[in-house]
């Protein structure tokens, strides 16, 4: 039980760091110029912005799919 | 008679691979380690002292058979395969099988010989025995019992079903009078098409891509790191060289890339994780086959040898773990870090590659298909293979790790983990090695290609904008991870249709139908003897009509037959 706080804290701070590291790297968009595909997304924070979206999207997805086609693990030996 | 050199050039490094895996399957000891030391290490050194455009060839049944036909990407491809062979073999001695080991060998000599022949026939044999050795490889974990035999047999019925479209789109191609050759195949006929499908079966492309996540983790902890290392990659290098352009190939990779990264989430088990990874990658090479622009094509080769690095890490990792602690469901592992040091740093390494890390290698070579695709203004294949690029970090990149090392302690059996011995932690260490080396020194991978190109990675744009696909990608990661259960759990794919109702229908109609022949054979067999024991009783050597019959008995008979004439007639 104590293991498992611990890890749950440590996670809290894994995204903590993580969360100033993604503001810090999208900062970095004012000084560094990228050369990509035209589209509509923005140009600042550009691959800040897909990766949120496009995790979250994968997420929202693997969770719809998942309540869809999740089985127990013996499934197949009945 | 055959000549030195052509004995040179017809003892190929596959070829040498596979008859070390024939000598493998009765030697042991100090003779097993030193083939499975030795042997890659032969090859390798025979591979590169051809030279760039060797070739040869002999006829036999009428073809022209090229059995080395060496090109930059095949090369490199071989390359790959023989490190991969060596450092799985370094592994396997820990724990293999002398058939497992034997079939290993045998599987990758004919991985190496389809990246090294220059025509289909030539293909299309070692394709088969490609096949046929990665099912015993499968088959030879004999731990696996039941689940694994199945498992297996599901593996080699897609094998063979994808053998025999190949065969007959060879076949097609030959009866056409086409050239059978290494090169693009151009056109719109059926034979074109039936050998695409019949390599795109092997890549693990739609529908059938659920074989890689279903077979591999059947394997044993080595077997694993061979079929992870051969099957989809050969199948790359031969869409590579046969279907460059195809712009169908790009919808498919995309395809693939998405669907690894989706199953990849919810999945539980931690080999698992890692097959549906297989599939997302090989998702990105099959797109860079299908852009077909030199920097794309260059991008499938460099990535298929990260790949084979990376993966070859972490299925070592993961293996370590399965013969150490038993378990590969993540309800299971965790916290293994303290314990297995040296597995968990070499993992990490091989995570931050599989990820594209700067200084690894994945960051020097998914960059060049991104690239590829951004130059061809691809927009939709740039969007998906950029969040497919961050979505690593759900499956092998942070999860894997995490899951396995990481996490809470899930279960005692954990405490049994602890790092495999030598052979096997310089397996470990040399993978994690190479991952590190090219992600450095990729100028030295990229001389290797088979373009020309000037590709400079470490600019702070690109540096830049890989972290800030990785690091917001984490963040969720670990955001979202109470979302997901850890419990094992089994994800239905399209094998459910082969395993539920056609499973059901083989069961209850085409049995039930043999059943039934069978009982009317028997009836039948059954009505015939009786039919001969009665003609046998009449007609027989003592049957009534061939009895002796008394004189008197005859004289009234006839007397009877000749009154019965006479009134007969009068009436």
């Amino acid at each position: 039980m104590k293991k498992s706080s611990e890890h749950c804290s440590l996670r809290r701070r894994l995204m903590a760091v993580l969360a100033v590291i993604t503001l810090c790297l999208a900062g970095l968009d004012l000084v560094v110029h990228h050369h990509s595909v035209e589209c509509i997304l923005p140009d600042f924070a550009r691959y800040v912005v897909l990766s949120l979206l496009g995790s979250l999207a994968l997420i929202g997805l693997a969770l719809v799919l998942g309540a869809v086609l999740s089985r127990k693990e013996d499934y197949y030996d009945k | 008679m055959i000549n030195s050199p052509a004995l040179d050039y017809c003892l190929t490094p596959g070829v040498l691979v596979i008859l070390a895996g024939c000598i493998l399957t009765c030697a042991h000891g100090w003779g097993q380690r030193l083939l499975v030391l030795a042997m890659p290490i032969v090859a390798l050194l025979k591979l590169w002292n051809y030279a760039a455009d060797a070739q040869w060839s002999c006829a036999a049944a009428g073809f022209n058979l090229q059995l080395l036909h060496v090109t930059s990407a095949g090369r490199l491809f071989a390359t790959a395969f023989i490190i991969a062979l060596w450092l799985g073999g370094m592994f396997a001695l820990q724990s293999a099988s002398r058939a497992e080991l034997a079939s290993a060998f045998v599987y990758a000599g004919s991985a190496i010989s389809v990246t090294l022949c220059g025509d289909l026939v030539t293909l299309f044999l070692f394709w088969e025995l490609m096949a046929l050795a990665s099912t015993m490889v499968i088959w030879s974990h004999v731990a696996g019992g039941e689940a694994t035999r199945r498992a297996g047999l599901r593996y080699l019925l897609v094998h063979l079903f994808g053998g025999v479209v190949l065969l007959a789109g060879i076949a097609g191609m030959a009866a056409s009078g086409a050239d059978l050759t290494l090169g693009i195949i151009h056109g719109d006929s059926l034979a074109r098409w039936l050998i695409l499908i019949g390599f795109l079966v092997n890549a693990g492309a739609p529908p059938l891509s659920f074989w890689i996540a279903d077979a591999y983790p059947a394997s044993s902890p080595s077997g694993m790191v061979f079929l992870a290392a051969f099957t989809t990659k050969t199948a790359v290098y031969v869409l590579l060289s046969y279907f460059a352009g195809t712009t169908l190939l790009i919808s498919v990779g995309l395809y693939m890339a998405v669907y690894g990264a989706v199953y990849a989430v919810r999945e539980t088990n931690v080999r698992r994780i890692l097959a549906y990874s297989v599939v997302n990658q090989v998702g990105f090479m099959v797109v860079a086959v299908g852009i077909g622009t030199p920097t794309a094509l260059n991008g499938a080769t460099a990535h298929a040898f990260a790949h084979i690095m990376y993966k070859t890490v972490l299925l070592l990792g993961a293996g370590s773990v399965l013969l150490s602690v038993g378990k590969d469901q993540a309800a299971d592992l965790g916290n293994l870090a303290r314990r297995m040091p040296w597995t968990t740093a070499c993992v990490i390494v091989g995570a931050l590659a599989s990820m594209g890390v700067p200084l690894t290698s994945s960051f020097v070579t998914k960059s060049l298909i991104i690239q590829a695709a951004s130059e061809q203004q691809l927009l939709w294949s740039w969007i998906i293979l950029t969040v497919c690029s961050a979505a690593v970090v759900f499956n092998a990149g942070v999860r894997f790790p995490w899951l396995t090392f990481l996490q809470s302690q899930q279960s005692a059996a954990v405490e049994q983990g602890r790092d495999p011995a030598l052979l096997s932690r310089v397996a470990l260490g040399g993978g994690a090695g190479v991952c590190v080396l090219v992600g450095v020194f990729p100028q030295q991978l990229y001389a290797l290609l088979p373009f020309a190109g000037s590709y400079h990675p470490y600019s702070l744009s690109h540096v830049v904008e890989q972290l800030q696909l990785l690091v917001p990608a984490a963040l969720l990661f670990f955001a979202t991870l109470p979302l997901f259960s850890v419990m094992p759990q089994r994800q239905l794919d399209t094998d459910w249709l082969l395993r539920k109702p056609l499973f059901i229908v083989w069961q209850d109609f085409v049995l039930q139908l043999f059943a039934l022949g069978l009982r009317g054979r028997s009836m039948a067999v059954s009505s015939f003897i009786r039919g001969f024991k009665i003609v046998f009783r009449h007609h027989g050597p003592r049957g009534v009509l061939s009895r002796s019959w008394p004189t008197g008995s005859i004289a009234l008979w006839v007397a009877i037959l000749l009154a019965s004439y006479v009134v007969l007639f009068n009436l």
